[in-house]
């Protein structure tokens, strides 16, 4: 199988006052590609450090990190930006959809910033739009969609650019039991349809429950992996 | 126009704020238009007033405006007849007014004092356009009575200090060409109010011909050149320069003291003002866009995220700033427009300048030019603080910036 995401010796600390956390302490990690993903740990892990080291939201002190068949440990900071556009798609917590945007137009941003054309635009985000089921809300600002509509526009967002990694950070924990296995449905489904890989942190059983893996963090190594 | 849109829509989010803001801009607009406008204005007048006076050009003695004649019409103009045939067949001149100009003594049966004679053509009084403000009598008649005195028309105040009216006889004496003195008896025929002090107090106006018996010479100081249109000045100045290169041409800018001071002192005094309000605008735009930027950490968080470039985000912030100093200049504009309107409906004035004697009308010449310049400079200064302001925001890490609440 091929990999989407290879760690191996990833070390990071952090500075809080004069004293030093040891964030990661040589984490090593392999995920194939289209895997279901899921990231446990107590708070303090460094679950976040690392999800957001994987979304290159952050970087290692050490350690090597191949993503979609790249070194992006050795990119030069003005080209992490590029590349996270390319390659990585985002699903938050809080959906973090732009309001002034509608539904449409969240989702079509990421294709804008790859400089699509209007016309591929708009075949991509329609069709990413009938997946996620909000094609009738597309021109509904964010205000005005429900918990769980919100987070489908923010999946399609992160999809519609087709990225080979999709970064969740618990995606379920403001929804409602109902919603959220809904949304955790349309994930895998989109998962298995798309070939994305999903590296979801979760508290959530409800979603921990589904994932194909599970990888629990603690104390800044993983502590074991569960299939 | 996708992102216009957007920073409108960005805009209303907090509308409160905006509308503040909005404000702020307007009324700097409203303040820099008003003083700029008002200032252009009074340039205008006075421009008009001694472009009206002295012409737009003046041909005389070629050293006649640099030095001091050192006796009685030392740098007259002798042959100005044929000079001035010439400059009259010439399409774009409207006029050509002679004048003298020499001082002397002046004297009715209780008094003695100092005039300054402008001697001239009596058309000068008798144009459409003529600016001259009498106070009692009348002008320069343009075909005086050859067997009576020669007429005579006094600023107000000297007309008052030697206790003169219409009708009365006065004595005009004044060295001649060839160093002797001489004195005719003048009668006065009007009095004008000049429209500054000095004039007021020292000028009187007769007729060049009486002038030049009087000061026994058949010569003149200078000529005023009016031209049909203004705008041509400065090339007919050139040609003429060339044309004559034995006499001095000059441009009516180059005489216009009084005009030129009164453009610095404005200048000066709205020039400040508008540093004020421009500096006034940048920190209100500063501090909204601060405050924008503070509330938007998180979408700044997700724009990076996505992959949004940093500049493109400044960017965004940027338009909207911009969008606010479009709004606050449209308003601004409207509100000088406004206020400018009224005042003059009104007929609202300040008191004169130092050394004039006519209220300054407060009316504002508000330009298309004046408009857009103000509006683009503001749209900048906006622009620039609102620059400021999100590279602080987007300088956040993006992990900080997403968990920021």
């Amino acid at each position: 199988m091929k990999k989407a995401v290879s760690i191996h010796q990833g070390f990071k600390k952090y500075r809080l006052g004069d004293t030093h956390i040891d964030a990661l302490k040589g984490v090593d990690l392999t995920i194939d590609k289209g895997e279901f993903v899921a990231l446990v740990g107590p708070s303090g892990s460094g679950k976040s450090t690392l999800l957001n080291i994987c979304g290159l939201l952050d970087t290692f002190d050490s350690g090597e990190f191949v993503l979609a068949g790249t070194e992006v440990h050795k990119l030069k900071p003005n080209k992490i930006s590029l590349f996270r556009q390319n390659h990585i798609g985002f699903v938050f917590q809080h959906f973090n959809l732009f309001p002034v945007m509608s539904a449409y137009e969240n989702i079509e941003y990421p294709l804008i910033l790859k400089g699509m054309s209007s016309r591929d635009r708009k075949k991509k985000v329609d069709r990413v739009l009938e997946s996620v089921g909000v094609s009738k809300l597309s021109k509904h600002m964010p205000d005005k969609l429900s918990g769980g509509e919100r987070q489908r526009v923010a999946i399609a967002r992160a999809l519609v650019k087709q990225p080979e990694l999709i970064i969740a950070d618990e995606p379920t924990a403001s929804l409602d039991t109902a919603t959220a296995n809904q949304i955790i449905d349309l994930m895998q489904e989109l998962g298995r349809n798309e070939g994305s890989t999903f590296l979801i942190a979760t508290h959530d059983e409800r979603m921990t429950k589904r994932c194909e893996r599970i990888i629990n963090l603690v104390d800044g190594e993983v502590e074991y992996e569960m299939a | 126009m996708r992102w216009l849109k957007f920073a409108f829509k960005n805009i209303l989010r907090n509308s409160r704020r905006s509308i503040v803001t909005v404000t702020l801009v307007a009324v700097g607009v409203a303040a820099i238009l008003s003083a700029q406008g008002f200032s252009n204005n009074t340039n205008h007048l006075i421009m008009e007033f001694t472009v009206d006076r002295i012409g737009s050009l003046i041909v005389s003695h070629a050293e006649f405006f640099d030095r001091d004649e050192e006796s009685t019409m030392e740098m007259g103009l002798s042959d100005y007849e044929g000079v001035k045939k010439i400059l009259e067949t010439d399409s774009r001149v409207d006029l050509v007014l002679p004048s003298m100009r020499f001082s002397g003594m002046i004297s009715s049966d209780e008094k003695t004092g100092i005039f300054r004679a402008l001697a001239v053509d009596a058309v000068e009084f008798h144009r459409d356009n003529s600016r001259t403000t009498f106070i009692t009598g009348k002008a320069l008649s343009l075909n005086p009575n050859m067997d009576g005195d020669p007429e005579l028309v006094l600023g107000k105040d000297l007309a008052k200090s030697l206790n003169a009216e219409v009708g009365s006889s006065l004595t005009l004496m004044s060295s001649t060409t060839f160093g002797g003195l001489n004195a005719i008896d003048f009668v006065v025929v009007g009095t004008i109010d000049a429209g500054n002090i000095q004039a007021n107090r020292y000028l009187a106006y007769m007729h060049i011909g009486d002038a030049q018996e009087l000061v026994d010479t058949d010569q003149i100081h200078t000529m005023a050149i009016h031209l049909k249109d203004f705008d041509k000045t400065n090339s007919v100045y050139e040609e003429l320069s060339d044309k004559f290169p034995n006499l001095g041409v000059t441009l009516w800018s180059s005489e216009a003291e009084t005009y030129d001071r009164i453009k610095r002192l404005f200048g000066s005094i709205f020039g400040v003002m508008t540093l004020i309000v421009i500096i006034m605008v940048f920190f209100s735009i500063s501090n909204t866009m601060t405050q924008t930027v503070v509330e938007r950490t998180r979408e700044i968080g997700t724009m990076a995220a996505l992959g949004t470039p940093r500049k493109s985000i400044v960017m965004n912030f940027i338009i909207e700033s911009f969008v606010i100093a479009i709004i606050g200049s449209v308003v601004g504009t409207a509100l000088a427009l406004l206020i400018g309107g009224s005042l003059a409906a009104g007929g609202a004035a300040i008191p004169p300048g130092p050394g004039f004697t006519a209220p300054i009308p407060l009316n504002f010449m508000i330009t298309s030019r004046l408009i857009f310049n103000t509006a683009i400079s503001l749209a900048v200064i906006s622009a620039i603080a609102s620059c400021f302001s999100a590279r602080r925001g987007v300088k956040k890490s993006i992990v900080e910036a997403l968990t920021h609440v």
